[in-house]
C-alpha cells in the first residue's frame, strides 16, 4: 500500500491542474465562510431579522455542522478533480504502461482509491483547522464538550466526499475519456437525475426520489440547525430542499453506493484491454 | 532455459484474426525478432504476452510460470509508443517505474546517461523530440537490468543515427547474455540484431528459425527411414550435416553450406539407407519476406 501511495503523490501533486483545482475548492471554501458572517440579510417576508444573523452558524458546536454542509457543497469540484486523474491515466496511455511494468489491475484501481480517499482525507484536516480558528473566534463561552461534540459531521463530510468521487471514478473507467467523463458528470448530476427524481416522486412514489445516488451523496451533511431551518421547513416552497432520509439512512446508503461505484469501476478495469 | 512459451495463442478483433493459433518457444539467451509487415500481429501478441490484451484462446508461460505482474517486473517492455506522463519530468517519470517494479532510485542517473538523456533529466516529457521520447522509453526499461527485454518497433521514428545507436544498444545488452524479443517490420533489422526469429503474416506463423541459417537460405531436409537408428548414426558422422534434429521417424537436417540435398540422398543411398521419405523446405528469410511485402502492398488504382 506504501508503494502504491508513493506512486500516486509521485504523478499527482505536481500535476498542474490538480493543484489550481485543489486551490480552487479550498479557495472558494475559505471565501465563503469570511463573507457570510457579514452578510446581511433583509427579508421581509421575515418577522425575526434574528434568525438571518448568519454568525451563530460560526459557534460551537454548530460550526461543524455549518462548515461540514458548506464545504460539501462544492464536492463536484473533487469529483472533477477526480475525473482529470483517472482520464488522463487513459489518454496518456499509462493505466496500459503500469502494467507492462508490473502493477495489477487491482492495484491500478486502489492507487485511485488511495487518491481519493487523501483528498478527503485532507480537505477533512483543512476544514477542522479552519473551523477551530474561526470557532475560536466567533464562539464565547463554549465548554471542551461544546468545541468537540458535533465533530463527527466531519466524518459525514469524509464519506460524502468519497463516495462522491467514487461516482466519478466509476464515470472514468467507464468512458475512458476525461472530457467526455466531466460532461456526463455535470449532466447526470445536475441535469438528469434531478429530472428522473421529480418524475418518479410524481408518478410512482413520493419518496423514491430521496433514494437516488445523487440525492443521497449531495445531502449527506444535514441542514445546519437554525431558525432559519425551521423556516424554511414549515414553509411548503422549500419542501424539496429539507426533507430528507434520516442520516444514519443516508449515510448507509452513501456507503452502499460508494462500494457498488467501487464493484463497478474493478469489474470494468479486470474485463477490458487496455 | 525456456524464457517463455506460447500455446496457441489466438486473437480476433471482430472479423480480423489478428494472432492465429501462434505457438513460440523463446530461449535463455535468445535476440529473438517476430518479423512480419504491419497488421501482421506482431503487436497483438506482445500485448497479450504483456498482459494488457486477453486472448482469446490459448495460453503463455513466461519462466515457466503462468502470468502475473510478477513476471512482468522481470521484463522490460516497450510496446508501440514511449508512454510516460508529459507533465513530469524525465526523472520524476523514471522514479514512478523504478517504484513500481522495486528499484533504486539510483539506477536512474545510470541509464540515463547510457541513452544519453541525462543532460535532459529535469526537463518535461512533453518538450522531448520524438526520438529523445524513443531513447527515453529504451531507457525506462533497462532500469534494473531486467532479465529480458521486449521491443516493439524500437527504431520506429528515429534518424538514421538513432536507429544505429539502437541497435547498437540492444546489441550491448544482448551480448551480457540477456533474452530478447523484438518484433519489427524491417528485415535488415532483424538481420542485424537477433539470433532467432518467426515471420508472421495476418497472424498465421509463416517460418521459423535460426536467422543466419535462414538468411543464407540453407533449405531444410526433412527426411525419414523404416530404419531410423541407421539413419541416426549415418548422420551423424555425415560430412554434408551441419546439425539435425529427431522428432519421432521424422529427421530434420540442416546441410553445410554449398550441399545439395541430392548430395546428401547420395551419400545415404552409398551407406544402404533407403529413404521413405525425403522433403526440402525452402526456408530462406528474405525471399519469404519479400514475397510477404509483394502481396501485403495495396493493389494499384
Amino acid at each position: 500500500m506504501m508503494k502504491l501511495l508513493k506512486i500516486e503523490s509521485i504523478k499527482v501533486l505536481p500535476y498542474r491542474v490538480f493543484q489550481i483545482l485543489g486551490i480552487l475548492y479550498v479557495g472558494s471554501f475559505l471565501i465563503s465562510i469570511i463573507i457570510i458572517p457579514n452578510i446581511k440579510l433583509e427579508a421581509s417576508m421575515v418577522d425575526n431579522q434574528d434568525i438571518l444573523n448568519f454568525k451563530s452558524l460560526y459557534i460551537f458546536p454548530e460550526i461543524w455542522k455549518t462548515w461540514a454542509y458548506l464545504a460539501a457543497k462544492s464536492n463536484i469540484f473533487l469529483a472533477i478533480i477526480l475525473l482529470f486523474l483517472v482520464g488522463n491515466e487513459y489518454s496518456f496511455n499509462m493505466f496500459r504502461q503500469q502494467v507492462v511494468n508490473g502493477l495489477s489491475r487491482s492495484e491500478l484501481l486502489n492507487g485511485k482509491l488511495l487518491v481519493i480517499i487523501g483528498i478527503a482525507l485532507a480537505n477533512t484536516i483543512i476544514i477542522f483547522i479552519f473551523g477551530l480558528i474561526f470557532g475560536f473566534i466567533y464562539s464565547s463561552g463554549y465548554s471542551f464538550s461544546d468545541v468537540f461534540s458535533n465533530l463527527w459531521m466531519l466524518g459525514i463530510y469524509f464519506i460524502q466526499a468519497v463516495a462522491h468521487m467514487l461516482f466519478a471514478l466509476m464515470l472514468a473507467v467507464w468512458l475512458r475519456n476525461k472530457t467526455l467523463a466531466i460532461v456526463v458528470l455535470i449532466i447526470y448530476q445536475v441535469i438528469l437525475e434531478p429530472i428522473i427524481r421529480l418524475v418518479v416522486k410524481k408518478y410512482v412514489w413520493t419518496k423514491l426520489g430521496l433514494f437516488f445516488p445523487m440525492r443521497v451523496i449531495t445531502r449527506l451533511t444535514p441542514l445546519p440547525d437554525l431558525t432559519l431551518t425551521e423556516f424554511f421547513k414549515t414553509n411548503s416552497d422549500f419542501q424539496d430542499f429539507t426533507v430528507s432520509l434520516p442520516i444514519w439512512a443516508n449515510l448507509l446508503l452513501a456507503v452502499g453506493y460508494g462500494t457498488i461505484f467501487y464493484l463497478i469501476s474493478r469489474q470494468i478495469l479486470r474485463k477490458r484491454n487496455l | 532455459m525456456i524464457v517463455l512459451e506460447t500455446d496457441r495463442l489466438d486473437k480476433s478483433y471482430g472479423a480480423v484474426h489478428a494472432v492465429n493459433q501462434l505457438s513460440l518457444t523463446v530461449e535463455s539467451g535468445q535476440v529473438y525478432g517476430i518479423l512480419g509487415p504491419n497488421g501482421s500481429g506482431k503487436t497483438t501478441t506482445l500485448s497479450m504476452l504483456m498482459g494488457i490484451v486477453a486472448p482469446d484462446g490459448g495460453s503463455f508461460r513466461w519462466f515457466g510460470e503462468k502470468p502475473s505482474p510478477a513476471a512482468n517486473i522481470r521484463i522490460g517492455a516497450l510496446i508501440e509508443t514511449p508512454n510516460f506522463y508529459p507533465y513530469l519530468s524525465l526523472e520524476q517519470n523514471l522514479k514512478v517505474v523504478c517504484r513500481i517494479k522495486g528499484i533504486d532510485e539510483s539506477d536512474i542517473s545510470r541509464v540515463l546517461s547510457l541513452v544519453s538523456l541525462r543532460e535532459r533529466r529535469r526537463s518535461r516529457f512533453a518538450t522531448l523530440s520524438l526520438g529523445m521520447k524513443q531513447r527515453l522509453a529504451l531507457g525506462a526499461l533497462l532500469l534494473g537490468d531486467p532479465e529480458v527485454l521486449v521491443l516493439d518497433e524500437p527504431t520506429n521514428g528515429l534518424d538514421p543515427e538513432g536507429i544505429a545507436e539502437v541497435r547498437n544498444l540492444i546489441r550491448q545488452v544482448a551480448s551480457t547474455g540477456k533474452t530478447i524479443l523484438l518484433a519489427s517490420h524491417i528485415l535488415d533489422e532483424v538481420e542485424k540484431v537477433c539470433t532467432h526469429v518467426v515471420v508472421l503474416k495476418k497472424g498465421n506463423k509463416l517460418a521459423e528459425g535460426k536467422v543466419d541459417s535462414l538468411i543464407q537460405g540453407r533449405d531444410l531436409v526433412i527426411l525419414e527411414s523404416e530404419e531410423p537408428e541407421k539413419l541416426n548414426s549415418s548422420l551423424s558422422q555425415s560430412p554434408l550435416v551441419e546439425s539435425f534434429s529427431r522428432e519421432g521417424l521424422e529427421f530434420r537436417v540442416e546441410l553445410k553450406p554449398d550441399v545439395k540435398h541430392a548430395d546428401l540422398n547420395r551419400e545415404l543411398i552409398g551407406s544402404g539407407i533407403v529413404l521413405s521419405r525425403m522433403e526440402v523446405r525452402k526456408n530462406r528469410l528474405e525471399d519469404q519476406f519479400l514475397e510477404l511485402v509483394k502481396q501485403s502492398k495495396p493493389p494499384m488504382p
